[in-house]
């Protein structure tokens, strides 16, 4: 090996990478040449440092602190935006209310006899237009899936009195899976209120309440 | 990815997170701003990660970067000479000599002058024990190439730390 090509092998040498032949040809080398023998040392220096450093003790504490930290943080995060709250297999249907709204709304503008509740809708859709009213549809859609998610009948049902016809749907659709008959009063009277056409939503999960079996008492 | 799936990796990987950041950067307080950065960001993310996804790659492969990088802010907020790594290191170990902890700030100082793929390499190599194959994985590149890389990498900090290895043997 001349000068060069020792100089290139010098790295894996250190490292301990070279088999036995090529390390003793470097070794030679090495004692003839101040030079490489000067670079070999300070890559030996280098990795000894590295080694140094790579045992500086880690704080035990600092995992939970990180932790903590993070956590905190997370919980005082803007909550999520519109499309990661849909992301959620729950809010699917919120989702899918909406759209419909709009469909509906769509319909209304081309065939007005086909309106299923021309008022609540027109509402809704003028609403929404206003950044501050979307915000709120928004947040009430979120409520209905975090109170379906702990079974919480009550807001469920005090979200049957929103003024949005879409929050009004996501908390029927959610009620017809986990309300119970003290939900059956104001899901009638939507029931009674309901104009559109096809089956009536309020009236089928007060319908699927009633068929449900009831919970044997502890 | 689901919100418990985040927090499983928070538990899963949140201590080697803290490690790598400890060690690149040589304080706990740098430590825990990665290890927030870091997480926070797959946080925000996370509901875009829907293929499966190799975490462990993903979080050395991003600590180490984020590391780096915050040392270099650091540096340039602070317009500190490299003196400052000598402090930094000295601070939080305070029984280490004055000569380990210039050696330790200059060798942090040398890494991040280093060609990004050259200082990944060197870390995970020296600092977490990665063998090449691993460091393949991570890095996203042949195991030779991860060779030339550490090889490389040794050269340019011997280089680069010249003047403070050449004073006295360690």
């Amino acid at each position: 090996m001349n000068h060069k090509h020792i100089q290139n092998n010098l790295a894996a040498y250190v490292l301990g990478e070279l088999d036995s032949a090529a390390a003793e040809q470097i070794r030679t080398h090495l004692s003839d040449c101040a030079d490489c023998r000067r670079t070999a040392e300070e890559m030996q220096n280098v990795l000894r440092t590295a080694e140094r450093m790579k045992a500086e003790p880690l704080d035990a504490s600092l995992p939970a602190l990180a932790r903590r930290r993070l956590d905190e943080t997370i919980r005082r995060l803007p909550s999520a935006s519109l499309s990661d709250r849909l992301s959620h297999p729950l809010l699917r249907y919120a989702a899918a209310a909406v759209i419909l709204a709009g469909a509906l709304l769509a319909l209304h503008i081309l065939g007005p006899q086909t309106l299923p509740d021309r008022r609540s809708l027109t509402a809704d859709t003028q609403q929404t237009d206003n950044e501050e009213a979307a915000g709120t549809l928004r947040k009430e859609l979120e409520q209905a899936a975090q109170a379906f998610r702990k079974r919480d009948i009550r807001t469920l049902a005090r979200l049957l009195q929103s003024e949005y016809e879409s929050t009004r749907l996501a908390a029927a659709d959610y009620l017809a899976q986990i309300g119970d008959a003290s939900v059956l009063p104001a899901l009638d009277t939507l029931a009674r209120r309901w104009t559109g056409s096809g089956e009536n939503p309020y009236q089928k999960a007060a319908q699927t309440i009633r068929n449900r079996p009831a919970e044997p008492a502890d | 990815m689901g919100d418990e799936q985040f927090h499983q990796l928070v538990a899963e990987y949140g201590g080697r997170v803290l490690a790598i950041a400890r060690r690149v950067c040589g304080s706990a307080e740098a430590a825990l701003d990665i290890h927030q950065e870091v997480f926070l960001a797959l946080w925000k993310r996370r509901r875009s990660f829907s293929a499966p996804v190799n975490w462990n790659a993903y979080l050395y492969r991003t600590t180490v970067r984020k590391a780096l990088e915050y040392v270099q802010k650091q540096r340039k907020e602070k317009n500190l000479d490299p003196e400052y790594e000598k402090t930094l290191s000295a601070d939080d170990n305070p029984d280490n000599n004055a000569r380990a902890a210039e050696l330790l700030g200059r060798l942090r100082q040398a890494l991040r002058k280093l060609p990004r793929h050259q200082a990944q390499v060197f870390i995970l190599a020296r600092l977490e024990g990665m063998d090449y194959p691993q460091i393949a994985k991570i890095v996203g590149c042949s195991e030779s190439t991860a060779r030339v890389h550490l090889h490389r990498a040794l050269r340019h900090l011997a280089h680069l730390m010249r003047d403070v290895l050449e004073r006295e043997p360690v």
